[in-house]
């Protein structure tokens, strides 16, 4: 159901707190549904956007310039899952080498992870080269909120309050006794079994480092929360004209044939060769004219026979011309982190957040070695030509097209000097306080992280199940 | 048979010769074709930097 109010019911008896409403938060309270187990769903904003709550999403960034917190995810049910792309793809096995898990603990969740996303179970990909496969996206259209605001107000499981902030846990012994709230105007305090913080990849950093300030003797120390927080540096990396009909020769039956863009993604021998992160890149569907003819003006000019051949083409579906778009890997730095800022407080008194982030020289190499390859690939097999943009062939840096995805802050991880949470994403020394969502990352891989979120919060719920069936 | 049989004979020097210098005339030239094709050349233009086959 949904509360208007904290004192509506005995909160004390519900065995678990999800803090958040996004869409870690909501699977992990579905699951838990299923195997009957009740659950207190805390959202700090209201059903719909409202400004002045998105108002304490405020956030100062140091260091390079990235998308504005306040616009980048949302504070409201459904979180930032009211505005997301949709592109839905799990993580490579390559991905997982420094996690604490294994892709196939998190791949049993996959039918599961579909239906909640109202997608297909069908994530292609064909090899191209011993460098390159081409791959597909699920696009997701489910908005949280709108696809599950009926079956939460209908459901006696799971309690959902909103406009309910919550500030920090209290503890000791490392145990999670309570956690402190603000709900219209009025201070509360929720006692529970057990406590799953899903925020997102900035707020689930805060609200701990606001807790260790609150409380030194309940958080250890030595944690390193905010930390190796990462993004998946998003940029334009050249354009070119790719002949499909070359693509298919090569991969045959294997080609991925549909209306979206043509997904690349790097594979682990380039990663273990060129000793370099992966990536994926994609060319849009549909292009503006005005680029076709920018291309083609340009290969006139410096290549005016194979100029010709393309321009006489480059209206058929065959062959595709426009800008080549990266979504890179970033390489995990301590020094990339989350922290409380010292000055600036929200409508609570907690201090809003200060993000250092610097890009890493090691992004804009990667994205030039994976172009330039590609651009042989494109040239030997005569799959047509690439060009990369200068500013990332003289390695100089590259310009952010938007930080959307937030990834890293309590990372998963056996040694508490250099990780947050454990396997089970519970806070190291800590015996009933979870963390959920992107933060919980080792590593970003290439793929969008949403789906990733919503198998490791299923994991999740399985973990907290077990604890109290 | 037997007059065939003299006609292609592998063990014959001369038939040996021919069949080195075939191959260092027919193949060789081809490979280094090929190779000059496949060479990149690289142009900046425009704020790009096109990777293009020689031939273009």
């Amino acid at each position: 159901m949904i509360l208007n109010n904290l004192d509506q019911i005995n909160v004390s008896k519900i065995p678990v707190v999800i803090i958040g409403s996004g869409p870690a938060a909501i699977t992990l309270a579905l699951e838990l549904e299923k195997n009957n187990i009740e659950s207190l769903v805390i959202e700090a904003g209201d059903e719909q956007y409202n400004h002045d709550s998105q108002q304490n999403y405020q956030g100062e960034i140091l260091g390079d310039d990235i998308s504005s917190l306040t616009h980048n995810r949302l504070r409201q049910f459904g979180g930032t899952s009211g505005h997301w792309g949709g592109w839905s793809r799990p993580l490579e096995e390559y991905n997982f080498e420094k996690w604490n898990i294994k892709k196939e603990d998190l791949d049993k969740y996959s039918d599961n992870t579909c239906d909640i996303l109202s997608i297909k179970n069908n994530f292609n990909k064909a090899n191209l080269n011993k460098y390159f496969d081409q791959i597909d996206f699920q696009y997701s259209k489910v908005r949280f909120a709108k696809k599950y605001k009926n079956k939460i107000s209908k459901s006696n499981k799971i309690n959902l309050i909103l406009k309910t902030q919550v500030t920090h846990f209290e503890g000791d012994n490392e145990k999670t006794q309570f956690v402190v709230c603000h709900s219209n105007g009025k201070r509360h305090i929720v006692h529970s079994k057990y406590f799953v913080l899903a925020c997102g990849g900035i707020e689930n950093s805060r609200i701990l480092l606001w807790t260790k300030e609150q409380n030194t003797q309940f958080i250890n120390p030595v944690l390193p929360i905010g930390k190796y927080w990462m993004t998946h540096p998003w940029m334009l990396g050249g354009n070119g004209v790719i002949k499909k009909s070359k693509f298919m020769n090569i991969l045959k039956n294997n080609f991925i044939n549909y209306e979206g863009p043509i997904h690349i993604a790097t594979s682990q021998n380039i990663r273990t060769e060129k000793n370099i992160l992966g990536g994926s890149f994609y060319m849009n569907a549909i292009e503006d004219t005005k680029i076709h003819k920018e291309i083609i003006k340009d290969l006139l000019c410096i290549a005016p026979e194979l100029g010709k051949k393309i321009a006489r083409k480059v209206f058929k579906k065959d062959l595709k011309c426009g800008n080549i778009f990266l979504q890179l890997e970033e390489e995990p730095q301590i020094n990339n982190k989350i922290t409380l800022h010292k000055k600036y407080k929200d409508s609570l008194d907690i201090p809003i957040t200060k993000l250092f982030y610097k890009q890493n020289k090691s992004t804009v190499e990667n994205a030039k070695i994976i172009l330039e390859e590609f651009a042989n690939f494109c040239r030997k097999t005569d799959s047509r030509r690439i060009a990369i943009l200068d500013e990332i062939y003289q390695l100089n840096s590259y310009e952010s097209l938007g930080v959307n995805h937030h990834i890293g802050g309590t990372r998963m991880g056996e040694d508490p000097k250099t990780s947050v949470v454990d396997k089970n994403l519970k806070l190291h020394n800590n015996k009933n306080l979870y963390v959920a969502g992107s933060s919980n990352f080792v590593s970003g891989g290439y793929a969008n992280p949403t789906y990733t979120i919503i198998q490791m919060s299923l994991r999740l719920a399985n973990e907290i199940s077990k604890k109290l069936i | 048979m037997k007059k065939n049989k003299k006609i292609i004979d592998f063990s014959k020097r001369k038939f040996n010769i021919y069949l080195l210098f075939s191959f260092l005339f027919l193949s060789l030239p081809k490979k280094n074709i090929n190779l000059k094709n496949n060479q990149v050349k690289k142009i900046r233009y425009n704020n790009f930097v096109w990777h293009l086959n020689e031939k273009d």
